[in-house]
């Protein structure tokens, strides 16, 4: 049975010492396939990171996660793997109309630097969402396993 | 340019909501976005909403198609309007009857509060709402008291709240809530967490106050209890 998780869910479970095989069977036998911040997987990952991982989901065997890094009491961004063509990044920022059609292949990185693996992703489409913050949908890569 | 569709909350961050919504005060300092619910309780509040859908609300699939995405901030309001009556022992059909016939008072009252950034201090302008409702006086023959509809919600400041309360001259039961507060807790926990950004809010207080314009926008008042 092929199940795939993303580059950043892996390398996040790695720094923590964990398998995606292991975050998959906590899955089993839950109604939603939900994993919440209090975790303890999530709280190895969070610490190994320096990251605040507070979900983690299994759908259509995929493994999605989400990120929601706070600084002082702000959100400074989040990151949310809805569903597999579905990943959203979103920030504090502008964009003036011209270049938000420009960003498509881009690398994430060139444009705000998160995390490594956050940063690798790349660029489907970028927008203003209001309220001083951008949506940036992002595809990362995915493994299987 | 296309007029994007409204920003949804995702059904499984309901039950949060649900918690944040039961557990708000108005004199909130410190809020933990992130309350550990177990299982039980989870599986107990989506059994609520789960209960509340059924009767079409906050909508009805046939009225919002999009409701499977989840839920718009208003349609948030009007789940965390039923759930607070349902915290008070009213039973669901008329939970949903009074929020549902009450809608535009109750958003307006929302709106209001949501207008003031969700971290300022309660004021006494603030209103709450006062229910008495008269399911056993009702059923008695014309009395004094029936000559109000007795499921209206009345909305007096909170200052004001204590003299209606304790006031010698009405019969029967008060219930008081405090939707302006969970309100303003429950919209802190979404842009806490950015599950919802400002522009959500801004276009709720935009729809709400477009409807006082609204000349044929009529709001039903509901005269008696019918039995679902």
């Amino acid at each position: 049975m092929i199940r795939h998780v993303s580059a950043i869910t892996l390398q996040l479970l790695e720094g923590a010492g964990l398998t995606a095989d292991a975050l998959d069977r906590e899955f089993d036998g839950r109604a939603p396939a939900v994993l919440r911040k209090a975790h303890p997987m999530l709280v190895a990952m969070s610490n190994a990171a320096g990251l605040n991982v507070v979900q983690a989901a299994r759908r259509s065997r995929y493994l999605l996660i989400e990120i929601e890094q706070h600084e002082s009491g702000a959100t400074q961004w989040v990151y949310r793997e809805k569903t597999a063509r579905d990943c959203i990044f979103s920030c504090r920022g502008t964009l003036p109309d011209a270049l938000q059609g420009a960003l498509e292949g881009r690398m994430l990185g060139q444009l705000v630097d998160p995390h490594d693996a956050i940063s690798a992703t790349t660029i489907e489409h970028a927008v203003d969402i209001g309220a001083g913050w951008l949506a940036i949908g992002v595809s990362p890569r995915w493994e299987t396993f | 340019m296309t007029v994007s569709p409204p920003a949804r909350l995702p059904s499984r961050e309901l039950e949060d909501l649900v918690f944040f919504a039961l557990s708000a005060r108005a004199d909130l300092t410190d809020l933990n976005v992130y309350p550990d619910l177990d299982d039980g309780t989870r599986t107990r509040l989506r059994a609520r909403i789960k209960q509340i859908s059924r009767y079409d609300w906050p909508a009805s699939l046939g009225d919002d198609p999009d409701l499977r995405r989840g839920y718009t901030l208003r349609q948030c309001f009007r789940l965390m309007i039923v759930m607070q009556m349902l915290d008070a022992h009213l039973p669901p059909s008329l939970s949903v009857q009074v929020a549902r016939s009450n809608d535009g008072g109750l958003m307006r009252l929302i709106a209001d509060r949501l207008r003031r950034h969700e971290r300022s201090k309660p004021e006494p302008a603030d209103r709450v709402v006062i229910m008495r409702p008269a399911e056993l006086r009702d059923l008695t023959p014309a009395a004094p008291w029936n000559h109000k509809n007795s499921l209206e919600l009345q909305y007096v400041q909170r200052e004001r709240c204590s003299a209606i309360i304790a006031d010698a001259q009405l019969p029967g039961p008060r219930l008081v809530f405090d939707f302006g507060a969970a309100a303003a807790t429950v919209w802190r926990w979404l842009s806490s967490r950015m599950l919802l950004n400002d522009t959500a809010r801004t276009a709720f207080i935009a729809e709400i106050d477009g409807y006082r314009d609204e000349h044929d926008f009529v709001e039903q008042p509901i005269t008696r209890r019918v039995k679902v």
